[in-house]
């Protein structure tokens, strides 16, 4: 099984048979094996379905898949051929689904999703709106194959663009697709993928490197771990592609180590690829050799920038030096170097297996193919999620993520990680490209989306957020060391009700000295959430600042608990209140002591009567 | 050929002119500071009797080892002049040029913080026109 | 090439930075981080120049330490939009390091009296230019480093306190622009991040010279023996005017 294969016709021979080997009318049951699915015990489930199978003595494929994105909705599962979706699957369920919609064709009503506001229910995952209204090229694969088998990715078409491309194409025309195809890179920045390529491919020196930046670090964010996770394969075949382009024979992928099955599951793949032929030398017969090698991240956010990546890699302090020269010329130890992220790689064998006048007839003018976001939030169907380039934030937020929890109002959901800006709800009709968010005052960062209700503070976002920047801040350059520094002062100030018109001005002044004069993007961006949370929400601001109040009831310092005449005297909130603030008797109306109360909201939070005021 | 710093010992009477031009010619601070004789680049040891001296100045050596072991190309030999200058901006205070030199021909200014050596006045060194001896000559 | 800065068409060679051209011609642009005998960092951003290329393209904001010179480009030093940024920066230095005299006396250039942000709690004279960092790798120890990320972030021997690599040469202390590194010599002891080094007697008068680990190291670098180090510049003198009297007779 683990043979070497030889050449491209040896390939498309073993998936000729693995192909004719599976059966389409075969029972298979797929659990998503997808770090939420595994935190919600979907491999103790996945074990259970194999006992299950083995005690039973019946001809079903168990097969752990990748994420499939639904996260919310773990673990999931999917009964092949019928394709009957269920969610929230337990152990418990095992014996009853192989009872009956295995053996039976039927299906179990309870397990399947129901739409939470309208409370339709949905058999077939592609129904479910979450799927219908997404274009999942990338995120398609993995529900499909099991990403610890090279064998499953070849029969789903893997590796067929690596052995057309290394026997018919020169390196010139593989860069010339996809610069035609208008890849442009996931990463963040958005920079043209054949033109990186171009640059390296022409800039003097050897060795080059390819390296692939699987360093996610945007709270929130979980696509490119998803995609390493789900189609380590592709990730890699998308490598071998690039490497071929630019003449480089070696390649890292510098990934998180708080990403373990992410670096499992990408080892075993490339150990699986090494074993076949598909890494090492003369890949698939050729003149072409080419490996990889796995570097772990200590988890700096920093190290997501390319610089800092590669000094980490080098095994420096992981913090951003000055372009140019650009990694192109001057990247991997002093060596002409293509980086791209995770989704980028994995974009490029779609493109060379499908062409890029089809890749290229996804998305808008400027910005090609689809993307993947990581929808978070206050939203119904939070996981991840992969549109066309130019779908609305509305489609994504409503359509996809079913709209906001709890049937509260939509705020403003804030794009690109924590440097993206804060959209009001008049730019939900955005239509979603590099170009468009940054002008918006926003950025596509590396696809991270947070939906936020009405019950979110504005100013206490970007508190957060830049508290986050801050702490996340290499500390390298002055602006964005000691600027984040006093921008959390401020803001700290604001929330805390320390604040005066003042306060504001120096926010709005530092700003753009942070954005203009930092080093590297962190610092750049950082001004972000502030800037974009001014210009939309500035009412809120000032009422922070003027009326010393928190419209959203969130900044501790600026609201007070107090009990309605609906309290029943109960004395629930009195009891759980860990500083004694509350009092009153029995079925007489309590009070809380201000001087007291810590707002910590526990009294709101267990009152049945909805007595518990916080303004 | 850049004309050369030449010193002709048996002529020094040990009269120390040559130390006070020095002196005179690198003022600490340019331009208003006062010179300091201590921080001259020339000296002259009298020899008694009878009554001479012997002078010392850097030789600019072709094999200086003040710039060989300067970490930083901070010391570095004029085209023009032949003069091994300390460019002070690229010098780290390492001081690694004063202890290599065999003839302790570079010195630490303390108050500056910052080295300093012969720079042969920029060709026209002022002990050798001060000289009455000509024990210091520029010559061809 | 030629590279217009401020109005002034001036040459320039490739190999060279915006602002190495620009000192070239007499053109003041402030740096902290900057030395011209270590590598280049880019940190303190003092240095930032409005660049345009080719006349047309968008206004960007460049540290000219770092920024090659192209053929055609278009810089402004002192915008007032590039003023505005060195009077924050150094605000905000100003806020960090409020004993150093260097970040008083460049903020004051740049018409910052007080820092107009919030003091930092326990202040040292550290601005984090690394050229303490830099100055140590180019002799040769590599003692020190940066730990901590941020705000956090701070010189430091390795772990905190393994002064072993430091070698007492001083030149970390010496070329710090703020003088936040303290170096104390007393008799021949010099104390130095820590640690205690003893300074070689000079063999002659017995005045202390350079530590025992210096000489050790740069009888390391340069192959000769440590007895060559140890001397003090006016007993050598004395020396070579013996040698000297000798050679000339007496």
């Amino acid at each position: 099984m683990t043979r070497r294969i030889t050449d491209a016709a040896h390939l498309e021979r073993l998936r000729a048979e693995l192909q004719a080997a599976r059966d389409p009318a075969r029972s298979a049951i797929a659990v998503c094996a997808g770090t939420g699915c595994v935190a919600y015990g979907s491999r103790k489930l996945a074990a259970a379905f194999r006992d299950a199978v083995t005690a039973r003595r019946v001809d079903v494929e168990v097969r752990a898949t990748g994420c499939h994105g639904f996260c919310e909705r773990g673990p999931l599962v999917v009964v092949f051929p019928s394709r009957i979706f269920y969610q929230r699957v337990q152990p418990a369920d095992v014996e009853e689904i192989l009872d009956r919609t295995v053996a039976k064709g039927e299906v179990i009503d309870r397990l399947l999703y129901a739409d939470p506001t309208t409370g339709r229910k949905y058999v077939h995952e592609d129904e479910v709106p979450f799927y219908a209204h997404q274009h999942r090229l990338i995120l398609g694969f993995n529900g499909k194959i099991d990403p610890e088998s090279l064998d499953d990715y070849v029969a789903n078409g893997g590796y067929r663009a690596l052995a057309r491309t290394l026997t018919s194409m020169l390196p010139e025309q593989v860069i010339e697709a996809v610069t035609k195809a208008g890849l442009r890179g996931r990463g963040g920045a958005g920079f043209p993928t054949g033109r990186k390529w171009a640059l390296c491919r022409q800039a003097l020196g050897n060795p080059k490197y390819v390296v692939c930046n699987a360093d996610e670090g945007d709270p929130g964010a979980f696509m490119d771990r998803s995609v390493l996770e789900g189609n380590p394969h592709g990730v890699i075949e998308g490598m071998i592609l690039g490497a071929y382009a630019i003449g480089a024979h070696e390649g890292y992928v510098y990934v998180r180590n708080e990403y373990p099955l992410a670096v499992e599951r990408l080892s075993l793949a490339v150990e699986a690829a090494r074993a076949r032929g598909l890494l090492g030398n003369n890949i698939l017969g050729r003149d072409f050799s080419f490996d990889i090698q796995i570097t772990r991240g200590a988890g700096a956010f920093v190290c997501g920038e390319e610089t800092a990546l590669i000094g980490s890699v080098e095994g420096n302090r992981g913090q951003p030096r000055f372009r140019p020269p650009y990694p192109a010329q001057s990247g991997l130890w002093g060596k002409p170097t293509v980086i791209n992220n995770v989704e980028t790689w994995v974009n490029v064998p779609l493109i060379l297996d499908r062409g890029p006048d089809w890749y290229a007839g996804i998305g808008t003018a400027g910005s090609k193919g689809t993307k993947i976001f990581s929808l978070v939030g206050k939203v119904n169907n939070t996981g991840l999620v992969e549109v066309p380039m130019g779908a609305t934030l509305r489609h994504i937020v409503f359509e996809i993520g079913g709209g906001i929890r709890d049937g509260r109002a939509f705020k403003a959901v804030q794009t690109g990680g924590p440097s993206g800006g804060c959209l009001p709800a008049e730019k939900l009709d955005l239509q979603i490209d590099f170009e468009s968010l940054t002008a918006a005052g926003s950025m596509m960062g590396s696809g991270g989306m947070i939906v936020m209700d009405d019950r979110t503070c504005m100013v206490d976002v970007a508190r957060y957020f830049i508290d986050f920047l801050l702490e996340e801040s290499c500390g390298k350059c002055v602006p964005c060391r000691e600027g984040l520094t006093q921008m959390s002062h401020l803001l700290h100030a604001i929330t805390e009700g320390r604040a005066t018109d003042e306060t504001l001005a120096s926010l709005e002044a530092l700003a753009p000295v942070v954005q203009d004069a930092s080093l590297c993007a962190l610092g750049q961006t950082a001004p972000n959430p502030v800037l974009s949370t001014i210009k939309y929400f500035r009412d809120e601001y000032l009422a922070h600042i003027r009326d010393r109040r928190c419209p959203a009831a969130v900044c501790k310092s600026l609201i007070t608990y107090t009990i309605n005449d609906k309290c029943t005297g109960c004395m629930v909130c009195a009891r759980q209140c860990p500083e004694h603030a509350i009092t009153g008797e029995r079925k007489k109306l309590h009070v809380i002591d201000p001087a007291k109360c810590t707002r910590c909201g526990i009294c709101h939070s267990v009152c049945k009567f909805d007595a518990v005021d916080v303004r | 050929m850049a004309k050369r710093l030449t010193v002709t010992p048996s002529r020094c009477i040990g009269c120390r002119t040559c130390e006070i031009a020095c002196a005179f010619s690198h003022p600490v601070g340019a331009p208003a500071g006062p010179p300091l004789p201590g921080l001259t680049r020339i000296r002259a040891f009298p020899v008694r009797p009878p009554e001479r001296g012997i002078p010392v100045v850097c030789l600019q050596c072709d094999q200086a080892a003040c710039a060989k072991v300067c970490p930083t190309a901070a010391l570095q030999r004029d085209d023009q002049t032949g003069a091994i200058l300390v460019h002070e901006e690229r010098c780290i205070r390492c001081r690694a040029c004063v202890w290599a030199c065999p003839w302790g021909n570079v010195g630490f200014d303390g108050v500056r913080t910052q080295v300093y050596k012969c720079d042969l006045c920029g060709g026209d060194p002022q002990c050798a026109r001060y000289c009455p001896s000509r024990a210091l000559e520029q010559l061809d | 090439m030629i590279v217009n800065i401020n109005g002034r068409d001036l040459l320039a060679s490739p190999e060279e930075t915006l602002l190495q051209v620009a000192r070239r011609n007499g053109i003041p642009i402030p740096t902290l981080c900057e030395h011209a005998g270590l590598e280049p960092w880019g940190g303190c951003r003092l240095c930032v120049v409005e660049m345009t290329r080719g006349g047309t393209g968008p206004v960007r904001v460049v540290p000219s330490c770092l920024q090659p010179v192209e053929d055609g480009l278009r810089v402004e030093t002192h915008t007032p939009r590039i003023l505005r940024i060195r009077a924050v920066l150094l605000d905000l230095l100003l806020a960090r390091t409020p004993d150093a005299r260097r970040i008083q006396e460049l903020a004051l250039e740049h018409g910052v009296k007080r820092t107009s942000f919030v003091p930092r709690r326990d202040p040292d004279k550290c601005i984090l230019c690394n050229i303490c960092v830099r100055a140590c790798a180019a002799v040769g120890a590599d003692a020190l480093g940066t730990a901590g990320r941020g705000a956090a972030g701070r010189i430091s021997l390795p772990f905190g306190d393994d002064a072993s690599a430091c070698v007492g040469c001083g030149a970390c202390a010496l070329s710090c622009p703020t003088g936040a590194i303290e170096m104390t010599d007393r008799g021949s002891e010099r104390r130095i991040w820590g640690r205690t080094f003893q300074r070689l007697p000079c063999p002659s008068c017995g005045a202390p010279t350079l530590t025992r680990e210096h000489a050790a190291h740069l009888a390391g670098r340069s192959g000769l023996p440590a007895e060559s180090f140890g001397a003090c510049e006016r007993c050598r003198r004395e020396q070579a005017s013996r040698l000297f009297l000798d050679l000339v007779g007496k």
